[in-house]
């Protein structure tokens, strides 16, 4: 199978038709040759057929997809982690991003111009300097959202998705020493750590735990919210650090 | 007229090379076997390769014990945005012989489960014939093979529009088909203009249906989800709602290590500050009951 170098690979999830055409056009600066957009426009997103169009339309060399409704945004960047290996890309960077809306949170929009912020042109030249110059830093995303809900003394971490993130972590065998992780979800990473990561987890697997449809994490724990963190602490368990700008 | 129906061209993947250029308009229809990873594997390159045209795949040798690698695989094809789809449904092909029905096959429920939007459908599509009783003869017969080495025609159940199967007496290739459709519908026109009207009327208003369906499932969704939304405001959560569970946690852990970490007996002689500065009553310090703060 002939493989595909690119420098970086955009990994976008789709579902809310009026927060995708804004992170279409954000997303513009980033089109060059030696980078690749693969969008997964969620099965059963309202207006699936006008968001492709949409994506066609500013990003005709993209590969298109729409994954079952599994996980929401997480589902969806695991189902693309698996197509991109099973069509053998191979690349420096994956940015990994979703149409943040949380109608939810009464700040919502704020949050996305928090989780965007690494998606600014100017934003995008420190990240790739950083990674070059830097080998210890395995990922990044915006430091107004890195977090960190583990407490030392009790050895627990202070979210409803504890018990989940306890039983992932032992699944998944991850040595984790920090436990600094980027909310949202959206964050550059190198593609040496995903891609050593899963060539040892069978994505379908873990999507297979995911739950199914919409889900909140306000009074019980989910897998999707535990997996929110690990996403981040995939880079500790590959030696590096989460890093925010 | 008012039958809808999709050219479609079987390709054998290992020995067909299946380029084409956009402006052929026909559904490639990749046949490949069970569990053949190799050849499964050409699809799903070919399948985001040339993302502008439809595609669908037809599988044979259908009966065996699946394989999940290959069945996950398969999900990979299927899941990309050019994979043919009628009333948004993907169509799933098997290629059976005889009476075989799809749901006979047992895989095929396993996959339905994780691809939604999914319909399988055997091929030939004989039995897919609707009767619209329009007095035409409603069957669309295709057994042979030869007859789908050309561009036969897809009809589906899932058709967004009643489908006019009608029942081809002698082989004959694609072409000549056609003419023998429009043949037949010219005199069914001719014969009876009112059905003809009303045929048209139906097609027309089978077509909103299925658009009005669409909407409809977006529509109870967005509902679904806003009183999913609804009811976070409303409920014991509605702090963690407003200001989003981050920055609780963020809160929470400042209040902790900024004061809870702190000795009691510091945490005493704080309260006794605060009696001095004026912030607290004295009587509270040892009665409960009395008012602590200024409002």
């Amino acid at each position: 199978m002939k493989r595909r170098i690119y420098k970086k690979v955009v990994l976008a999830h789709l579902y809310y038709e009026d927060v995708s055409v804004l992170l279409l056009k954000q997303l513009g600066p980033l089109r060059s040759d030696d980078t690749l957009f693969l969008f997964n426009v969620q099965d059963n997103a309202p207006g699936r057929l006008r968001i492709i169009h949409e994506v066609r339309q500013l990003f005709p060399a993209s590969l298109v997809a729409s994954f079952p409704a599994i996980g929401r945004d997480i589902g969806g960047k695991l189902y693309l982690i698996e197509l991109m290996r099973e069509l053998g890309i191979a690349t420096e960077l994956i940015l990994l991003i979703h149409d943040k809306k949380s109608p939810h949170i009464r700040d919502g929009a704020i949050w996305r111009q928090k989780l965007y912020r690494i998606i600014e042109p100017k934003m995008v030249e420190k990240v790739e300097g950083l990674f070059k110059s830097d080998p210890s830093i395995g990922l990044i995303g915006s430091k107004e959202l890195v977090q960190n809900e583990f407490d030392s003394e009790s050895g627990r971490f202070d979210c409803t998705s504890a018990k989940q993130i306890e039983q992932l972590i032992y699944l998944l065998q991850m040595r984790v020493n920090n436990y600094n992780y980027i909310a949202g979800s959206t964050f550059w990473v190198r593609n040496n750590l995903i891609d050593d990561f899963f060539s040892r987890r069978d994505i379908p697997t873990i999507i297979n735990g995911l739950e199914r449809m919409n889900c909140l994490d306000h009074t019980i724990g989910t897998s999707v919210h535990a997996w929110e963190r690990i996403f981040s602490w995939i880079a500790n368990n590959g030696g590096q650090r989460v890093y925010g700008v | 007229m008012g039958y809808k129906c999709f050219r479609y061209k079987i390709i054998e993947c290992q020995t067909e090379d299946f380029t084409r250029s956009a402006a052929e308009d026909y559904v490639m229809a990749f046949r490949v076997p069970l569990n053949d990873i190799p050849q499964l594997q050409m699809v799903l390159e070919r399948a985001y390769n040339e993302h502008q045209n439809q595609f669908a795949v037809v599988i044979y040798d259908v009966t065996a014990v699946v394989d999940p690698n290959w069945l996950s695989k398969l999900m990979l094809v299927m899941a990309s945005a050019a994979y043919f789809r009628v009333a948004d449904k993907r169509l799933l092909f098997l290629d059976c012989s005889g009476e075989q029905k799809s749901a006979s096959v047992p895989w095929v429920e396993l996959l339905s489960e994780d691809v939604k939007r999914t319909s399988v459908t055997c091929l030939p599509g004989i039995e897919n014939a609707v009767n619209l009783g329009t007095g035409l003869k409603l069957f669309f017969a295709s057994s042979d093979r030869a007859f789908n080495e050309q561009f036969p025609l897809i009809f589906s159940k899932t058709a967004t529009v009643p489908a006019l199967y009608v029942e081809f007496k002698r082989r004959c290739n694609f072409y000549q088909k056609t003419l023998e459709i429009e043949e037949a519908l010219n005199q069914f026109k001719e014969l009876d203009t009112n059905r003809t009207l009303l045929l048209h009327a139906l097609v027309e208003r089978q077509e909103e249906i299925e658009l009005l369906k669409v909407q409809l499932e977006e529509a109870h969704l967005r509902a679904e989800s806003k009183k999913q939304y609804e009811n976070l405001f409303q409920g014991k959560d509605q702090q963690q709602a407003e200001f989003g569970i981050h920055e609780i946690n963020r809160i929470k852990k400042y209040y902790r290590q900024e004061y809870e970490i702190l000795p009691g007996w510091y945490k005493r002689f704080g309260h006794i500050i605060k009696v001095l500065m004026g912030k607290r009553s004295f009587r509270s310090l040892f009665n409960d009951n009395v008012k602590k703060y200024k409002d």
